[in-house]
């Protein structure tokens, strides 16, 4: 997967602002800092969520057309 | 790291990123640049190359911004700096009051002047607010009837005579009834029953009874029950229902008043009155209600005491309601001349009757409270006006940025409101606590006191004066800051900017102070000697070790009852009170009175000397003592001419009576009137011979000339209330309890009540008078010290100010001395402006006072006395910063 930099971030931005992903600056010696990316709690929850629409959706398309590389 | 800042950033501006926000996302943006560049060049790709295809993520221009816009990050208000208007008003003013919240978090300087200005706003928004409570309880809230801004008091009057008026007689009543076509209600009551016996208990109580249909027009129901269907029926008042134990099943239940028996058919709310508070009843709310025939079957024979209510057809103005009032009273005039010599009628607004005595005083505490309230205003002005000059950089920096004057105006106007408001919100703190103080000062005198209590007027009045508040304390900084001008203050600095101008204004705003102060303080010397002056006017009796008190026989029912022994009963029941209590050891003299002087003037009747002009004289207002003959000693009044009244006189045939001296001169003017006849009520009245003239009392307040006395004796007459005068040297703790028993001893059931010694009296008799000194002293004083604060802020803002040419000075030679003169006398300049606009102020106000209050004449004492305070407190608030300011070290001023 692929993401250019102007859908990434707000990408990112929107996650967090959802509140299923929290950043941190983090901070090492003679680095410069950098923002990591945590999954959170709520986040995980929705992830499982999505995940069985998602295959809901993928094994109701392959029924519709049988194809197998839906 | 290549300056991959400057792309990223641009591509952000089209957002309303918080700063903070901007600079964490442009950072990590290029830091994502930077991760790729470093990739790509580590893949062998040269360095320009490198930095394009990174740069290339961008595809589009605006794609990173569009993919944000719809986030919550993206949306962040614009910040708050406060310049050029953004042509929506509303939307200015609120960002102003945001940033003038934030400046009062962030800004311990502007925090200490907003508590400052606060405190200000409090006193006098609480002054204000608390007068404003009872003057809405009292004065503006209709009367509790229904439709009761209709309701009008019909009373009798003389033409002669416009301060007097008194009770109609029945017949009159019903011919107003009859023949007035203004009115759709109509109804008239009188004073009826006192003892009520329930339960076997007897208890004391105020009893009317009223005609039933005006009982029912007044629109208010009974909480319990209904009104009374027959003659045997009784309506009470909540207070009473509470007295007799809150028995929700008290309806249907019989009780006795004054031995009669009747049977409670309702329960009146607890703000029904009937009469209502004022004229007719000082403080006394009725407790019971009775049905009164209106056709007068029961009524006792010739005149009587009735007063008349009636409501208004909503169509009929006031003034065409009193006119046609007159036209009927002058029918009865000419119907029955000899009965009717000089008489009109008097209507009032049945409000007016409830705040005709108490309006004067509450309205000159409403104006004492305006201007503390408008000290406090210029005490605001003053410091928020300091804060102004100090901050006058900041104004520079507006309106080098854009702000015109109604964003100027609008930012002081935020400012001046918010802290107006946190004042006012103190203020009503304040007058919750200082109204029940100010109430229970003239308990009694105050009617409808118990509907005294804020509510949303009041909260609107202080919300109102709060708006009105920063309003006038706005215009001080506002015209200091339109007159900044940019580049002149930028470039100078603001220390050297405050200027000659802004020194004036705020000089102007501290006299101003001293001078309204100035006025206060003039006002409250002037009640205060005014109130000095009439404690020491002599009463024209001797009150010390007279002790009084009040019971009542039992009284005429409404009906009398088929064996009525009570006329006969009463009269040997004054004298066997007398003499029981006149056994008791250490008792001077006793005697009873149907009415006490300066206790409510006057019971009277017209009198008649015979052989002279009837219409002379008709009408004027004359007290009638009915006393028993130790009456003049008990009182220790003096005896001038002919004898006093004895036993033997109940015999005699004509009337004997004593007059006093002013009831001579007016009545017989050079005549010698010992020996003379005159008569009562009208030119044909019972005839009555005068033996002797005693001394004037002052009956009808110490401040008022004394109405003319006429005393026969009481054994002649029921006393429906009989006064008791004890003359005893002995304390009335020890004297109570035997006077108790020697009256029970007499009756068991009869009740003492009202004890108070004659001094309590004649105290009491100034009430109104020594509750508006005390608190417009209270309210100068108040602003007294608002003056003191304004001042001592000014000089020593302006000692601040001068350190430099103050150090220069002494450098040059100046004496501690001659600062510390140059300083106070700045402050004793203002202090004497201040006093010489104040007087005159004062001085209208104080002529206002004399014609409102009676006053006899304006004594210098007032203005001197207020000259001197406010002279020292201004000294002594300039001399503290002065004397800090001579005692400064030239070399450190000059440095600094």
């Amino acid at each position: 997967m692929k993401f250019h930099i102007d859908s990434l971030y707000p990408l990112l931005y929107r996650l967090e602002e959802r509140g299923w992903i929290k950043g941190t600056w983090v901070e090492k010696a003679d680095e410069r800092r950098r923002r990591l990316y945590k999954v959170t709690p709520e986040g995980r929850r929705v992830l499982a969520q999505q995940r069985k629409t998602g295959e809901a959706f993928v094994e109701a398309v392959r029924r519709v057309t049988g194809n197998e590389h839906a | 790291m290549r300056d991959w800042e400057s792309h990223v950033r641009p591509r952000l501006s089209s957002l309303r990123l918080s700063p903070t926000r901007e600079h964490e996302i442009v950072e990590e943006l290029a830091q994502h640049l930077e991760d790729r560049w470093r990739e790509l060049v580590a893949g062998g790709t040269p360095e320009d190359d490198a930095a394009r295809l990174a740069l290339a993520e961008f595809k589009e221009g605006n794609l990173l911004a569009r993919y944000m816009a719809p986030l919550q990050q993206a949306q962040t208000p614009t910040p708050i700096t406060p310049a050029a208007p953004t042509g929506h008003v509303l939307r200015d003013f609120w960002q102003d009051l945001r940033y003038a919240l934030r400046m009062l978090r962030l800004n311990p300087a502007f925090r200490a002047v907003a508590f400052l200005a606060a405190a200000a706003f409090a006193v006098g928004i609480g002054a204000a607010t608390s007068i404003y409570t009872v003057v809405n309880a009292v004065m503006l809230k209709p009367l509790p009837y229904g439709d009761g801004e209709r309701f009008v008091a019909i009373f009798s009057a003389a033409v002669n005579d416009p301060e007097h008026y008194g009770s109609l007689s029945l017949r009159d009543a019903q011919t107003y009834q009859e023949r007035t076509r203004v009115f759709d209600a109509f109804g008239w009551f009188r004073y009826a029953g006192q003892t009520l016996t329930f339960a076997g208990e007897p208890h004391r109580v105020e009893g009317v009874a009223v005609t039933p249909p005006l009982a029912r027009q007044l629109g208010v129901d009974p909480i319990l029950g209904q009104w009374f269907q027959d003659e045997t029926g009784i309506v009470i008042s909540a207070a009473l229902w509470r007295r007799l134990g809150s028995d929700p099943a008290i309806v249907g239940k019989p009780l006795a008043l004054d031995r009669r028996s009747y049977t409670v058919t309702g329960v009146m709310p607890d703000y029904f009155q009937l009469p209502v508070d004022g004229i007719l009843s000082a403080g006394a709310r009725a407790d019971v209600w009775i049905p009164l025939d209106p056709s007068g079957r029961g009524e006792p024979e010739g005149g009587g005491v009735y007063f008349a209510y009636a409501r208004r057809r909503a169509d009929v103005t006031f003034a065409v309601a009193e006119v046609d009032v007159k036209r009927v009273a002058a029918e009865i005039a000419a119907a029955d001349a000899a009965n009717h010599a000089a008489y009109t009628a008097r209507v009032f607004d049945l409000r007016t009757t409830v705040i005709k005595d108490i309006q004067p005083t509450l309205l000159l505490l409403l104006a004492a409270a305006a201007l503390l309230f408008l000290i406090s205003c210029a005490n605001a002005a003053g410091l928020l006006l300091a804060r102004s000059v100090a901050g006058a950089r900041e104004t520079a920096m507006r309106v080098a940025l854009g702000a015109n004057r109604s964003r100027l105006a609008a930012h002081y106007l935020a400012e001046s409101l918010l802290i107006a408001l946190l004042g006012a919100a103190a203020g009503i703190v304040m007058s919750l606590a200082l109204t029940p103080g100010a109430v229970s000062m003239v308990a009694g005198y105050v009617p409808r006191a118990d509907e005294i209590a804020v509510d949303w007027t009041v909260v609107s009045f202080a919300a109102g004066s709060a708006i009105l508040a920063s309003l006038l304390s706005s215009l001080a900084p506002l015209w200091q800051a339109l007159r900044t001008a940019p580049a002149e203050t930028l470039g100078r600095g603001a220390r050297t900017s405050a200027g000659a101008r802004s020194r004036r204004l705020s000089q102007g705003l501290v006299v101003g102070e001293i001078a309204l102060a100035c006025a206060l303080l003039v006002v409250s010397a002037t009640l205060i000697s005014h109130l000095r002056n009439l404690s020491r006017t002599s009463a024209g009796l001797n009150a010390d070790n007279v002790l009084t008190f009040v019971t009542n026989p039992p009284g005429l029912p409404a009906v009398p009852p088929p064996t009525a022994d009570a006329q006969a009963r009463p009269i040997p029941l004054q004298r066997r009170l007398v003499e029981s209590l006149q056994a008791i050891a250490g008792v001077d003299a006793v005697a009873v009175a149907n009415q006490l002087p300066l206790d409510g003037c006057c019971l009277g009747a017209d009198i008649y000397p015979e052989g002279t002009a009837a219409d002379l004289i008709a009408g004027q207002r004359t007290s009638v003592m009915a006393v028993s003959p130790d009456y003049f000693r008990a009182m220790g009044i003096p005896m001038r001419r002919g004898r006093l009244l004895n036993e033997i006189d109940v015999r005699s045939d004509p009337t004997v009576a004593v007059i006093s001296e002013s009831a001579a001169i007016r009545y017989w003017g050079d005549r010698d009137p010992i020996g003379t006849y005159g008569r009562f009520g009208n030119p044909g009245g019972a005839r009555f011979q005068v033996v002797g003239v005693v001394g004037d009392v002052r009956n009808d307040g110490l401040g008022n000339p004394p109405v003319p006395d006429v005393y026969v004796l009481s054994a002649l007459r029921r006393l429906e209330t009989m006064n008791f005068v004890v003359r005893s040297a002995r304390p009335v703790a020890a004297l109570l309890p035997e006077i108790r028993r020697a009256v029970q001893s007499v009756d068991p059931e009869l009740a003492i009540h009202d004890v108070a010694s004659m001094r309590d009296i004649i105290q009491r008799s100034m009430t109104l008078e020594r509750a508006a000194s005390v608190l417009t002293t209270f309210f100068a004083f108040a602003a007294l010290l608002l003056t003191t604060l304004g001042v001592y802020g000014i000089v020593s803002y302006f000692v601040r100010h001068r350190r430099a040419e103050i150090g220069t000075r002494m450098a040059l030679g100046a004496t501690s001395r001659s600062v510390l003169s140059l300083i106070v006398g700045g402050g004793v300049t203002m202090a004497a402006l201040g006093v010489m606009v104040g007087s005159v102020l004062g001085l209208v106000a104080a002529l206002l006072l004399a014609r409102v209050f009676e006053i006899g004449n304006i004594a210098p004492v007032p203005f001197v006395s207020a000259a001197a305070i406010v002279g020292v407190v201004v000294l002594a608030a300039s001399a503290v910063p002065a004397w800090r300011a001579s005692r400064l070290s030239p070399a450190v001023a000059i440095r600094d």
